[in-house]
């Protein structure tokens, strides 16, 4: 007996030395570089957040003498007042543009996924390829197509015209995100509800909806934060003051001779304020949902 | 409660036929199990009842109808799936009153059925919990609740026990067989656990590659198998085949080893056929069958040898506690009935017994 537990703690005690060794050398090096590169890269993405705080409550003049920079030589809080006030008919047709627009998004792409992913039919494979393949057209191509297509139909400078260009452009990914997803839905949920006697539709709309919220979390941020932040279409498919978003409300803060630096700053203070609600209030689902299926249970 | 009669059906996926022209028939209020190997087709037939596959050829009836083109939900049946497919979101009692509330019921008649079924399977406690907030053996109630809240013409069960540990398999098995025999509804019940069937089923349908192998009362089919197939699969440990020849009086093995038999008269000597006995109808004599010891396994009642008789492995359930070891020689005989088999057809031939060795 005391024979055996020698020999069993003999190699053990070994492991335990050099497991140690590299705990104590190897591992803390590691763990400060990955913390290192952590901070540099939270301090790249930082810093155009802080120069944008800064710059938005600073006056011109002191931007024209101290650089972009420096701290305010006085804190101007009337800026982002002002910048709101002037901003109000641009987040009102934001807001007119991007709420549909997602809820559009939500709308088409869960039940295109629902149908791709649960029902079996001719090209479903084929069809759900050129639908995500559809988000790798740039951008630039579709600009001027897209431009004289809602001209013709006579959309031009209308919110309809958004709408339908911000659906069109996020269905891709929206439609890829619900697909993955109702494709970690066991399948059992269907025909349980086949045999409890509901209709496709039911099917959908009472077992797949609620089941997938926590993607609808996720996929609700990301679409909000991008047709929000949408800048291209709105230049592109407006005329009007009272058509545009804010993002290009921010621009009329540029003369022509100069630019108003710390109002386009304020404006897009204001501008960010809506997508930080959004996150915040989704934020919870939001982390679950981007890791989700990344674990089983 | 309704019988069910299969007849001819056939599945094709493709150009593979998974179900091969098949024919059952279950009485109103039996319970019936289909069992077999992975991919035998009983998973895809109880579906095709459940009318969640299409019925390729032939026909299904449930009381008397033919359902085939009907929608799951017309032909009144309740299914249960092996990962019980409860709904996630809602609680346990909207889960099992989800049919009732698509069919329109009223709150107290949903209220009444859901508490009926909930007494009944001992789920009162948890009706408002989530499944995620339940043990598996809990899902697995809801799941049945669910079922016995429709009061259905036919239970579907597939597989719904092997999910869960063995020893809550065993008490659910008991459980839904005392369940059956209260409720009385005709169920049919797919499993690949041969125990199972044999413990729960009043009928077994043994299937193999899409085809029936043999239909019958539990004890039927451990009794008198109609082929290699069901000898080999029913019972555990499964039944001993040993290759030979008729001879005058028995069997002669490849050994050399002649096994005398009583009921081998009418076979032609030099017939070969395979003899078929269980392993807990050997018992030690003094000449007889020369089993090689590989292992011994004491489970107290009982000791398993495993070993080989010439090339090929047996093993013997024995009822005195022997302690042999790799390498050791028992001589046994079958005191119960030994099957014979047409190595050919791998049907079976007859049943004989062991002659009194003098």
């Amino acid at each position: 007996m005391t024979d055996m537990t020698t020999h069993l703690s003999a190699p053990r005690g070994a492991a335990i030395d050099r497991g140690s060794l590299r705990e104590r050398i190897e591992e803390p090096l590691m763990r400060g570089g990955q913390i290192a590169l952590l901070l540099l890269l939270a301090l790249v993405f930082f810093l155009p957040v802080l120069g944008t705080l800064l710059t938005s409550v600073r006056t011109i003049p002191d931007i024209t003498q101290n650089g972009a920079w420096a701290l305010p030589s006085s804190y101007e809080w009337g800026n982002l007042g002002r910048a709101f006030v002037e901003m109000l008919p641009y987040l009102r047709a934001s807001v007119i543009i991007t709420l549909p627009s997602v809820a559009g998004t939500l709308l088409v792409s869960m039940m295109a996924g629902y149908a791709l992913s649960r029902m079996r039919f001719q090209g479903r494979i084929w069809m759900f390829l050129v639908i995500v393949s559809l988000s790798f057209v740039p951008i630039h191509t579709q600009l001027i197509p897209v431009f004289r297509l809602m001209s013709d139909l006579g959309l031009h400078d209308t919110f309809i015209a958004q709408i339908i260009v911000h659906i069109m452009r996020q269905i891709p990914f929206a439609v890829l995100i619900m697909t993955n997803f109702f494709n970690t839905v066991p399948g059992e949920l269907r025909e349980a509800g086949r045999i409890d006697g509901a209709s496709e539709w039911t099917i959908f709309r009472r077992i797949y909806v609620p089941v997938a919220r926590p993607a609808l979390s996720a996929l609700i941020v990301l679409e909000f934060t991008w047709i929000w932040n949408d800048l291209l279409w709105g230049l592109v498919l407006t005329q009007g003051a009272g058509k545009k978003p804010v993002t290009v409300g921010i621009l009329s803060f540029e003369g022509e001779y100069e630019i108003a630096w710390n109002m386009v700053a304020s404006g897009a203070v204001v501008a960010a304020i809506p997508t930080l609600v959004v996150f915040l209030a989704f934020q919870k689902h939001f982390i679950r949902g981007m890791t989700m299926g990344s674990v089983k249970g | 409660m309704a019988h069910v009669t299969i007849s001819q059906v056939i599945k094709n996926y493709g150009a593979v036929r998974a179900i091969k022209g098949i024919d059952v028939d279950i009485e109103d209020g039996e319970f019936v199990a289909l069992v077999g190997p992975s991919g035998c087709g009983k998973t895809t037939l109880l579906r095709m009842i459940a009318g969640l596959e299409d019925i390729s050829g032939g026909t299904i009836e449930i009381g008397g109808k033919v359902v085939n083109g009907l929608q799951p939900k017309a032909r009144d049946i309740a299914m249960v799936f092996q990962n019980y497919a409860l709904y996630p979101h809602m609680k346990v009692a909207d889960n099992m009153s989800f049919s009732m509330q698509l069919a329109g019921a009223s709150k107290g008649e949903i209220k009444a059925k859901v508490e009926d079924a909930a007494r009944i399977l001992n789920l009162e406690p948890y009706l408002d919990r989530y499944p995620r907030e339940l043990s598996g053996g809990q899902r697995q109630r809801v799941a049945m609740g669910r079922a016995i809240v429709r009061n259905p013409k036919v239970f579907l069960f597939d597989e719904p026990l092997s999910n869960l540990d063995a020893k809550l398999r065993v008490s659910m098995r008991a459980e839904i067989k005392s369940l059956h025999q209260r409720l009385g509804t005709t169920a049919v019940y797919v499993t690949h656990d041969q125990i199972e069937a044999m413990t729960m089923a009043d009928k077994i349908v043994v299937m193999s590659e899409g085809r029936i192998e043999q239909v019958g009362t539990p004890l039927d089919l451990y009794d008198e198998p109609a082929n290699l197939f069901v000898a080999a699969f029913i019972g555990s440990p499964s039944m001993n085949l040993l290759e030979g020849q008729v001879c005058d009086g028995g069997v002669r093995f490849a050994d050399g080893t002649v096994l005398a038999l009583s009921g081998t008269e009418g076979f032609e000597t030099g017939r070969p056929v395979i003899a078929g006995i269980r392993p807990d109808t050997f018992e030690l004599a003094e000449r007889g069958l020369a089993v090689q010891v590989n292992v011994t396994e004491p489970t107290g009642a009982e000791t398993q040898v495993v070993g080989q008789i010439g090339n090929t492995p047996v093993t013997c359930l024995m009822r005195e506690r022997i302690s042999g070891r790799y390498g050791d020689v028992l001589h046994v005989l079958p005191q119960g009935p030994v099957h014979l088999f047409d190595p050919e057809t791998r049907l079976r031939l007859g049943t004989a017994r062991a002659a009194i060795v003098n």
